[in-house]
């Protein structure tokens, strides 16, 4: 009974942390922008003793990146080379000039990605002071990952290809064929609407369509990788990201009209 | 206090810098309950345990996941399940061995349920869980080292 009688403090407290806890949960689901709220807070209060962590592993990404991929990216710079020396000499055929670079790209580090929501949304450590918006797309490894969902001052959330409430127009650059990029939260991409006659065929490259102010035409997304379930006279195409999804560490917002800090 | 705070940074920093390639194992969970382990006779000790780890597991929530509050019920529910057996056992009872396949078990569990909410495609997510599980292990011997040098007159 003496153990019982000490016992009844912490039972009650425990009850207590039990019952605030699932009320947090039932908050959560009923209010996600409260809860993207204190998820961001957290974050900022954070950020000052996390930073050494980010910068080391930001440092360790780029040592072994230098190692192990330096052959790949000269091989690919030569290649953007030579595509940019015949785009010139094209646009020199025709008469015109040159475009200025208007864009600029800034280059982000990842601060979190949820493993619940690990193929719809990460965040990263650049937002609104520096020249993030809202729709810009996100790049990484020279291919579109995502978009910008949100913007805070200093930090912002980025919607993933591969999450089902992500739309887009795309065109396969072989055929000029036009549909919608659209992810099923499982990691996939899907090509959706383009017509059960058309055979795309497997790593035809697949870029951006002309939408949106923010969101300009050519930027690579990847390649048609295979055939889906034939719905409505529609056959949807799955895609291979030309990006490493599983792995994002540092990604580039693309931004119009310049005036980003880097 | 100090030590549980440093540790709960220590960790956060870890998975700062192992995100996407490892989940570090809970080790704020298993000082919370080697605390709960060793202050078992003093209620408010194990009281403020709870709270302990109650905010540090809310914290964790709206740091690294996408439900708040999770982490909260499930360290509290594992610190209230090593108070059960605790109470449950007499003093020789308690042992270091028992403290680490109880505090293991606990940690187990709670790693299982936030690997069940996980929307990674299963294989990795379970290479994932493993992993962190594993990792656990040298931090779970040292608690049951720490339990035994703590313990001088137990002669265990």
């Amino acid at each position: 009974m003496i153990r019982v009688g000490k016992l009844n403090p912490f039972w009650v407290n425990a009850l207590l942390a039990v019952l605030l806890g699932l009320s947090l949960i039932q908050l959560g689901g009923a209010s996600p922008v409260s809860l993207r709220r204190m998820t961001d807070v957290t974050g900022q209060f954070l950020y000052w003793p996390e930073k050494p962590a980010l910068e080391l592993r930001a440092l360790t990404q780029a040592a072994s990146n230098w190692v192990l991929e330096r052959a790949t990216l000269q091989e690919q710079a030569r290649e953007l080379q030579k595509e940019n020396l015949l785009l010139r000499a094209t646009l020199q055929k025709m008469g015109k000039p040159t475009p200025k670079a208007e864009t600029n790209l800034v280059p982000a580090k990842v601060t979190l990605r949820h493993p619940e929501a690990w193929w719809k949304e990460l965040r990263v450590d650049r937002g609104s002071k520096h020249g993030v918006r809202v729709g810009a797309p996100v790049l990484s490894e020279g291919h579109l990952i995502g978009k910008v969902s949100y913007v805070g001052d200093s930090y912002a959330w980025i919607e993933l290809l591969t999450s089902s409430s992500f739309l887009i127009a795309a065109v396969v650059d072989e055929t000029w064929d036009l549909g919608v990029i659209t992810g099923d939260d499982m990691g996939n991409i899907w090509l959706l609407y383009i017509p059960e006659g058309k055979k795309l065929k497997k790593n035809m490259r697949i870029s951006t369509a002309l939408v949106g102010d923010y969101l300009p035409p050519g930027i690579p997304i990847g390649k048609v990788w295979g055939e889906g379930e034939a719905r409505g006279g529609f056959l949807p195409q799955k895609v291979a990201s030309g990006a490493h999804l599983t792995q994002l560490y540092g990604v580039y917002i693309y931004l119009t009209g310049g005036a980003a800090t880097p | 206090m100090m030590v549980a705070l440093f540790l709960w940074l220590a960790q956060n920093m870890l998975q700062v810098l192992f995100m996407g390639i490892l989940l570090v194992p809970n080790v704020f969970l298993l000082l919370v309950l080697f605390r709960v382990a060793r202050g078992i006779a003093h209620s408010k000790e194990i009281t403020a345990c709870v709270w302990q780890g109650f905010i540090g597991g809310i914290l964790w929530d709206f740091r690294w996941t996408g439900l708040p509050g999770l982490s909260g019920v499930l360290n509290t529910l594992a610190i209230a399940f090593v108070a059960w057996i605790w109470w449950r056992n007499p003093a020789t009872g308690r042992t270091p061995l028992l403290f680490a396949i109880v505090a293991g078990g606990a940690h187990l569990a709670v790693g299982f349920v936030h690997y069940l909410t996980w929307e990674v495609p299963s294989a990795a997510a379970l290479r994932l869980f493993s992993i962190q599980q594993l990792l656990m292990l040298p931090f779970l011997m040292l608690f049951y080292i720490l339990y035994i040098w703590k313990s001088p007159d137990t002669h265990v």
